[in-house]
């Protein structure tokens, strides 16, 4: 090492030492001012630019030597609205790299980017740009700029904009998600119950005498200790998608592990109410019984699938579109294998709940110091207006890229999934806001039409018809002849101060209570002890906080 | 002066790892002012709020704080000894298979389960040690009832430890074998001269001679004594074992990790720092006044 | 000759048999992730698979393999590991030589070896250290890889602790021929010292081989990811609970048989290494032959 180099190095080293001091500060900058020429353009000439960072999911894939820096997307966007969308960075998205990269980019003061979408896995980190004070108030701009198509989209769900409102501001535009997305159903072996010569159980002792059926009785043969008549697990929690316990509870008033609206119209959490001490009796006599996983404690989502692609579990819950995947499987290892998608059962008063779906999956947040703000409208409402849901022969009529997420061959016949050209990417993710553009009701509308014998004419419709699984129609409208017992986490403001310091004991003495009552570990009664503890634990003071925010949202 | 000119090629070879050293680790280190900080990335760490104490009291206030405090501890101490043990028997065991084809075989494939990651294992581990998986179905052989491995308290620390080791004694026993091949062969000579037979020669010449090597690998894993594997347990761990399985580093996680709490993040790891700097100085100290011996 | 003996032919058939068990116990899981990565989807899927595959399948390496973005990854992978053990190994030899002197040879030797010490238990954590990389400009560079990791406390004490299983008679008889320090420490401790630079070499390459985290945060793009950057980002378990999914990404997600297939490549060519690195554990000291 020449002794420049290492001059260098040791000059650059004390320099770091005295910036480290100085950085991390945060540029204080003035609000964007606010134009009150009609600055919005469908196209800018001169281009603007709008910059902005990815957390690239993992299972994205990049066709041609692109990137997530410069694609067909990136090309596009220019060609058509003279935006050059402008990356700072990406991340591949694991481990939470993505939230981990943003804060240390806050913390050595590097260029925050113009616009940023933040999915609900890190919502935490979206609160946190929030009080940076680095992002604008959204409202006016949104108020301004949007189209009514998106308005119109947004205001399906008047709920939306709760989480990201400060103060009466709107301080992020959230990113709209299907509706009844993560709500399910339970998927049954229906060969099984055909030759059983039973019908779908309706209640919980249809269910039961089902499941005992399944077990014991098994029409495949198969002995007792192999079959697992309703796969579930609780790994993670008593309240998640595939192999889902919480319906169980529903049955007798309540979900677990979100906050429920009660009686008295304030919010309670699920997870204290009587309906769970029966829940939990009745799933510790099914486990008793045999009927569900004996390692349910151990087991997470995916785990839950894994007999039901065996063909060794009689019933699985789970989104209306397992029928896509995994269970498209299963007749690969059992080629007698029918699975129907079928209502979730009624307790003993006549009711189900079943966990609702939020109609948001993130948000998006626009930088104080963007110089055109309007830009990213042009882009989005193209996208609500052209993607999201167009009538036929709109410009997205076959799919978003050719060549990417679909092709035509010579004859022009529609081609897609593996047999495009080198292959299928979902180019939809390569658009400033993930998935696009979607407007809540119009995934339902789509399957209800398509499950009633309607032909798949525009894109979503075909996009549904050749993605999402041949039982998808008939699942969804199953799952909307249940659209009474949605219940979605009525609670989604930000993580209040004792949550955030009370919640995580709180969560873990309530799992840990309830898989020792289901293994038999603790007597049923050490719930009561257990709803004593949360309470006085700081469970009151969530409650507290949870309504105080409830209260200013819902003035 | 004078000792300066005799050992100024030491200090030189030094330098180039003291830079290092001081870019990457001394430099750096400023950052743990962030332990008394609610460190929030826009404000830096000029402008967070200082908290004094605030982080580490949140360690030690919750009802749960000693117990899991105490599974890390016993977890790791138990894989620290039993990492440092079962690998220091295998190298001698080894050493002695004399076919030197079939102990480079064994080697090797001891050697590979260190490049299998916990993700991957969990799920392999959760169906092998099911209570009616493969390793109950050989114990039933024995009559033993089924063991709820992974989902009963009295076992899971057992589980653990096990299949930690398991994972990695095939690499630690490099360093041993590395050692072995290190022993002067005269040794072995004069020992047979004198008619040793290979137990004695084990004894007092094998083991003598590993002794600083154990000492040493022994100390340097002091400064994990409360990292009890986060990626093992966090694969492993469910909610019947939380009582005995739960450690520091999955509290963190949960609780600092997932909600950007860095401040925190940084308090415990100070915490742990400092044991393991306590800890690591008392073994220098004892190995120095019992053996005369200076471990770094 | 011991080994003659009847108590020790005994023994040795004990152990070889216990060795050999053990060995096996160590295999059984890599055979079943193989047996996977070449059994179809829907029987890993279903999690039929036990030591044989189920209806074999080749599938799963061709997609690995085509991906040029993994091909690229290998050869970063290589890059790396070949320069940063390079690093690595100049640097804990430098190192370790004057520090397993005696004290009463190089004084100051206790405050350097602290230093070490010092640097192995503390850290700042990751936000000043991404902020030291980012002033270096080291933010995006492959320089990144291999120059933070590249003094490693742990295997400066084991080398420095090898040195000192070195006879003393070797180097006072260089110097005594007149040789400095620099040339006692190539000409006499080099040669001799194989099994522990074979020892050393071993640990810095596989953990350079395995390092994945730095190259997640301080390379922008994924496109220069090394191989285990590469695949934690496909091998580790995504929480699917909040996303918005849909069967098609849930499918590309749970890709059981590729990323079976992507460990075994992924470990593949540190194993092949492992036997050529062998060899000097066993030869060692006799290469060098100590004459005394």
């Amino acid at each position: 090492m020449g002794i420049k180099k290492t001059a260098t190095i040791v000059m650059s080293t004390l320099l770091v030492a005295a910036s480290l001091a100085g950085c991390g500060g945060g540029k204080e900058s003035a609000p964007a001012a606010v134009n009150t020429e009609n600055v919005y353009k469908e196209k800018y000439d001169p281009p603007v630019t709008i910059t902005t960072v990815w957390g690239v999911d993992p299972t994205l894939q990049f066709k041609n030597g692109e990137s997530a820096e410069n694609n067909v997307a990136t090309k596009w966007a220019k060609d058509k609205f003279g935006i050059d969308v402008k990356s700072l960075w990406s991340v591949t998205d694991t481990n939470g790299a993505f939230a981990t990269k943003v804060r240390l980019a806050m913390s050595s003061g590097q260029e925050m980017p113009d616009v940023v979408t933040i999915g609900d896995t890190d919502s935490q980190l979206a609160q946190d740009l929030i009080d940076s004070g680095m992002y604008s108030e959204v409202g006016p701009l949104f108020d301004k700029y949007a189209s009514d198509t998106w308005k119109k989209a947004m205001s399906e769900d008047a709920n939306v904009w709760n989480p990201y409102i400060r103060d009466g501001k709107k301080m992020g535009i959230p990113v709209l998600d299907y509706a009844y997305n993560h709500d399910y159903v339970l998927w049954i072996r229906q060969d099984w119950l055909t030759k059983l010569n039973m019908k779908a159980p309706t209640t919980m002792d249809e269910l039961e005498k089902v499941m005992e059926a399944f077990k014991n009785n098994n029409p495949d043969g198969l002995a007792p200790d192999k079959v697992i008549p309703l796969s579930i697990g609780f790994k993670s929690s008593m309240n998640t998608w595939m192999g889902d316990p919480s319906w169980i509870f529903g049955a007798y008033g309540t979900i677990p592990q979100q906050w429920n609206l009660g009686s008295d119209g304030t919010l309670q959490y699920g997870s204290i109410q009587p309906g769970m001490k029966e829940g939990l009796v009745k799933i510790k006599e099914w486990f008793d019984k045999g009927y569900i996983p004996k390692e349910a404690a151990l087991w997470d989502e995916n785990k839950t699938s894994e007999p039901a692609v065996a063909g060794t579990a009689g019933i699985l819950p789970g989104p209306y579109w397992m029928s896509g995947w995994p269970l498209q499987d299963t007749v690969k290892n059992v080629p007698s294998a029918v699975w129907k998608p079928i209502t979730i059962p009624v307790g003993p008063n006549g009711k189900a709940m079943r966990h609702g779906t939020t109609t948001t999956n993130g948000v998006t947040l626009i930088n104080k110091n963007m110089k055109h703000p309007e830009a990213f409208f042009t882009y989005q409402n193209y996208m609500f207006d052209q993607l999201a849901n167009p009538s036929a022969n709109s410009e997205f009529d076959k799919g978003l890229f050719k060549g990417y997420d679909y092709d035509v061959d010579s004859s022009g016949k529609l081609l897609t999934g593996e047999n495009i050209p080198g292959g299928y990417v979902n180019s939809v993710r390569y658009l400033l806001v993930r998935d696009g553009a979607r407007i809540p009701n119009a995934q339902m509308d789509a399957l209800i039409k398509l499950a009633d014998g309607g032909k798949a004419e525009t894109r979503l419709e075909r996009d549904i018809q050749n993605n999402y699984g041949p039982l998808t129609p008939e699942a969804a409208k199953v799952l909307m002849s249940q659209k009474d017992s949605s219940y979605p986490n009525m609670f989604t403001g930000p993580t209040t101060q004792s949550m955030k310091t009370k919640m995580d004991y709180l969560n873990k003495i309530e799992s840990q209570t309830f898989n020792e009552i289901i293994y038999g570990k603790s007597p049923i009664d050490s719930f009561d002890t257990f709803v004593q503890t949360w309470k006085t634990s700081g469970g009151d003071e969530v409650t507290k906080e949870v309504n105080d925010w409830y209260k200013s949202v819902h003035k | 002066m004078k000792t300066l000119r005799k050992t100024w090629p030491f200090h030189v070879m030094l330098l180039p790892s003291m830079i290092f050293l001081l870019i990457f680790s001394y430099v750096p280190m400023a950052g743990i002012v962030m332990a008394f900080q609610d460190y929030k990335p826009w404000l830096g760490f000029t402008g967070s709020e200082w908290v004094g104490l605030a982080n580490f009291r949140y360690l030690f206030e919750r009802q749960d704080s000693i117990q899991v405090i105490w599974n890390t501890l016993v977890i790791a101490v138990l894989k620290l000894i039993f990492n440092l043990f079962v690998p220091f028997i295998f190298a001698i065991l080894l050493n002695e298979i004399r076919r030197v084809k079939l102990q480079r075989t064994i080697q090797t494939l001891v050697y590979l389960p260190h490049f299998l990651s916990w993700v991957i294992l969990g799920g392999i581990l959760i169906d092998l040690l099911a209570t009616d998986g493969f390793a109950n179905r050989i114990l039933s052989t024995f009559g033993v009832q089924p063991i709820f491995f992974l989902g009963d308290n009295d076992w899971f620390r057992f589980t653990v430890i096990a299949s930690d080791v398991w994972k990695e004694f095939g690499y630690n026993t490099i360093i041993f074998l590395a050692t072995l091949a290190g022993i002067n062969p005269s040794l072995y000579e004069a020992a047979e001269m004198d008619g040793a037979t290979r137990l004695k020669q084990t004894l007092y010449v094998t083991i003598p001679s590993m002794i600083p090597m154990v000492a040493v690998v022994g100390t340097l894993a002091l400064g994990n004594v409360l990292n009890a594997g986060f990626d093992q347990i966090f694969n492993l761990y469910n909610p019947l074992v939380y009582a005995k399985g739960d450690i520091i580093d999955t509290f963190v996680y949960r609780t600092a990790i997932l909600n950007g709490e860095m401040g925190f993040g940084t308090a415990i790891g100070l915490f742990k720092s400092v044991i393991s700097m306590v800890l690591i100085l008392l073994s220098y100290r004892l190995a120095y006044k019992w053996a005369n011996y200076r471990i770094f | 000759m011991y080994f003659k003996t009847r108590g020790y032919r005994v023994f040795n058939v004990f152990n070889t048999i216990l060795l050999i068990l053990l060995s096996i116990m160590c295999i059984i899981p890599l055979v079943h992730v193989l047996a996977i990565s070449l059994s179809s989807k829907a029987a890993a899927d279903a999690n039929l698979v036990a030591l044989w595959p189920i209806q074999f399948s080749l599938e799963a390496y061709k997609k690995t393999m085509f991906n040029p973005v993994f091909l690229h990854s290998i050869w970063i992978s290589v890059l790396r590991t070949v320069i940063g053990t390079a690093i690595t190994l100049c640097l804990t030899f430098l190192a370790a030589y004057p520090l397993s002197k005696d004290n009463s040879v190089f004084k100051g030797r206790n405050i350097y070896s602290w230093i070490f010490v010092f640097s192995m238990v503390f850290t700042g954590g990751l936000v000043p250290f991404y902020i030291v990389i980012q002033k270096l400009g080291l933010i995006d560079s492959f320089w990144v890889l291999v120059l933070p990791g590249a003094v490693n406390t742990f295997l400066v004490i084991l080398m420095l602790n090898f040195f000192r299983g070195i006879p003393k008679e070797l180097e006072e008889a260089s110097f005594i021929d007149g040789a400095g320090p620099f040339r006692t420490l190539f000409t006499i401790y080099l040669p001799i010292s194989l099994p522990s630079i074979a020892t050393i070499t071993l640990f810095s390459m596989v953990f350079h081989w395995n390092s994945w985290f730095d190259g997640l945060l301080y390379l922008n793009n994924a496109s220069q990811f090394p191989l285990a950057t590469f695949l934690q980002t496909v091998i580790i378990q995504q929480d699917m609970s909040s996303m918005s999914s849909s069967p098609k990404e849930m499918e590309l997600i749970s890709q059981t048989t590729v990323k079976a297939a992507q460990i075994f490549i992924g470990a593949a060519p540190i194993l092949i290494v492992y036997p050529f690195l062998q060899k000097f554990f066993v030869k060692g000291m006799t290469l060098g032959s100590v004459k005394e």
